[in-house]
């Protein structure tokens, strides 16, 4: 049995029952025109219709073989590297909710460095190419792409 | 007449410095993820109001269809399509990359690009009046086939399962129904957001989906961090590459005249050229197993067939008034300022002269992005070849930018997170990620067809089987998708004959 199809299967009739849920409420169809509610319902049949034969082919394939739930998941998770992951990740969410209250170029100078210093870039070339990498999206997007930055 | 009127007007030094600039500008902006080919033009189009109207259509036509090609380079180094119409070019050009053959994946995609240009747009300058007459013949119903045909090629040309592929692109259609339904002015699936009133963005999806899982995974190997970002373990010359497409050149031709044919038809794209071209060449290929892997003819069929779509756009926009794509609308609307008038006497007098100039500029743009590519190749290959950990935070960097550029909206940036980690997770469970974007970017449309088609039918399903052309794609898509099966039960009953008779 393949546990991450079987996930997959039933996540999938599950968001078909949330569109189903969700659609109650919406403006009945007029005359011909089917109404907002047709398409999300028609493609919530059709992820109940899937999410049936991806289940199907959980239990089918790999007859005899036994896979835990997530068991790629579970590798990921586990390597060494690990640590680079997490650390983007809060990384990324920190800059992005300090971005509006430092500003974009020391906010972005500041998540570079972090970012490439734990990644093990030695300390001075860590703060020349952030540096650099900074200077030049603001001039790109700022200056050419007249976007307004945070 | 209107061919030579064309000519002379391209031929002048002030439209000929202004196209190479706007080319420039084209590999640079395309060559960056998260910066598109329509954001270039959206940024261009304003700035030629002050330039002579042949000159300002040679620097938007320059710069759009060289971003085309360059949507590809960070598509093959990093797995990140620069622009919608490079989405196909991930498959095999990245896993050639991965083999650490990156130079002969551009190399052959630079060429397949122009010379699939040079073809797309020579049969428009020959055969546009006819292909026009054609494209009139697509309604409601026929636009929808089509529209699914690009949907159903890409759950066939992903790896993984059918139904898998089927979860992914209900999931990327159900995104795009979010925000105000065009047809009846409802909000759906806002949960009393007022971001999400204007829909999901493709484009910060489409960064995320495909970008975070690169990076997540490049960081997750420290063993393999302060390594060059792109292997380049053999070198490939621009005439090896050549030689390469010679091998291949009745799939060149077959995918050239797929994309002009898609692109011509209303309402299709570049993009959804390239992924039809891809999936016709993996169906009719005598090994489809080695598609996906990173083989020579999986980089041909869909660089070839997004440029040459490029020129088949045309036709309907010019014809009808209908753009294919986002790109083709705004170079459209430039065009229509300076006098082009869309609609059955665009070819004749004033505007007949300036459509003429404008295919005579893209189909010489198309030559000209040889020398103009191949310096963006080398330039970007220098850059991608610093170390993974200085190179990731970086593409993490223009990731978030780019996405937060498009609406100046850090909810967007909340979206490319979020595909990004989905995508992880998608990725994990071997779910393919090309229809979810293809979902959200063609949903929409598919959408519009077929509740605008019910209604011309009054509510009846069966004119969406029983007219012709409807009937003909509708037949092509089955016989598409269950070619294998098709093509299985046809070789046991030969073996059954076969046996009987002895």
């Amino acid at each position: 049995m393949r546990a991450g199809d079987l996930v997959t299967g039933i996540a999938a009739i599950f968001l078909a029952l949330f569109i189903f849920f969700e659609t109650r409420g919406y403006p009945p169809p007029r005359g011909t025109e089917p109404g907002p509610a047709f398409f999300p319902m028609l493609l919530a049949g059709v992820l109940i219709i899937v999410g049936c034969i991806v289940i199907y082919q959980a239990f089918t394939a790999d007859k005899g073989k036994k896979t835990g739930i997530g068991l790629e998941a579970k590798k990921a998770i586990m390597t060494p590297g690990s640590r680079n992951v997490v650390v983007t990740l809060v990384a990324t969410i920190v800059y992005i909710i300090v971005l509006g209250y430092l500003g974009f170029v020391p906010a972005t100078l500041l998540f570079l460095f972090v970012l490439m210093a734990t990644l093990g870039v030695p300390i001075l070339k860590s703060f020349v190419f952030s540096f650099a990498a900074t200077i030049f999206v603001f001039y790109l997007f700022s200056n050419i792409l007249k976007v307004i930055l945070p | 007449m209107g061919l030579a009127e064309g000519l002379a007007l391209v031929l002048q030094p002030e439209v000929l410095t202004l196209w190479i600039v706007g080319m420039l500008f084209g590999i640079f902006i395309g060559s960056m993820p998260g910066l598109t080919a329509t954001m270039a033009a959206a940024i261009l189009v304003p700035l030629t109001y002050y330039m002579s109207p042949l000159a300002g259509l040679a620097v938007i036509i320059g710069c759009v269809d060289t971003a085309i090609f360059a949507g590809d380079i960070p598509a093959t180094y990093m797995r990140i399509p620069g622009t919608p119409a490079s989405g196909a070019a991930i498959l095999d050009g990245y896993e050639m990359t991965k083999k650490g053959k990156p130079s002969l994946a551009l190399k052959l995609d630079l060429l397949c690009s122009a010379l699939g240009g040079v073809v797309g747009f020579t049969i428009l300058i020959f055969g546009a009046t006819a292909l026009a007459a054609i494209a009139l013949h697509f309604h409601w119903m026929e636009i929808f086939w089509l529209i699914f045909f690009g949907l159903a090629t890409s759950i066939v040309v992903s790896r993984g399962t059918l139904a898998k592929g089927a979860i992914a692109l209900a999931v990327g259609l159900l995104v795009s129904t979010i925000g105000i339904d065009i047809v009846s002015g409802y909000a759906r699936f806002t949960f009393g957001s007022t971001e999400l009133l204007a829909g999901v963005s493709f484009i910060p999806a489409m960064i995320g989906l495909f970008g975070i899982p690169v990076i997540l995974r490049t960081l997750s190997k420290p063993e393999e961090i302060r390594m060059p970002s792109v292997m380049e373990r053999e070198k490939y010359s621009l005439a090896s590459a050549g030689s390469e497409l010679k091998k291949h050149k009745s799939l060149f031709f077959r995918s050239s005249l797929t994309g002009t044919l898609i692109g011509f038809l209303p309402g299709a794209g570049a993009d959804m050229g390239a992924w039809v071209s891809y999936g016709v060449a993996k169906r009719s290929s005598k090994h489809p197993e080695k598609y996906g892997t990173g083989c020579v003819e999986g980089v041909i069929a869909p660089t070839s067939a997004n440029n040459a779509a490029l020129g088949g756009t045309w036709i309907p926009a010019l014809a009808l008034g209908i753009p294919g794509d986002s790109i083709t609308a705004l170079v459209l609307g430039a065009a229509m300022i300076y006098g082009l008038r869309p609609g059955p006497m665009v070819f004749d007098g004033f505007s007949g002269s300036l459509v003429y100039g404008m295919f005579i500029l893209a189909l010489l743009t198309q030559v000209l992005e040889i020398p103009i590519g191949y310096l963006g190749i080398i330039s970007f290959a220098k850059i991608y070849k610093l170390p993974r950990n200085i190179i990731m935070p970086i593409i993490l960097l223009f990731c978030i930018v780019g996405s937060y550029a498009l609406r100046f909206s850090m909810f967007d940036v909340g979206i490319m997170l979020s595909f990004g980690l989905m995508g992880c997770l998608m990725e994990m469970n071997k779910i393919p990620l090309v229809p979810v974007v293809l979902g959200i970017i063609l949903g929409p449309m598919l959408e519009r067809h077929l509740r605008t088609g019910l209604m011309k039918t009054g509510g009846s399903i069966v004119p969406f089987f029983t007219r012709p052309i409807a009937f003909i794609i509708f037949t092509v898509i089955l016989l598409f998708v269950f070619w294998p099966k098709i093509s299985a039960l046809i070789s046991r009953v030969r073996e059954r004959r076969r046996i009987v008779k002895r």
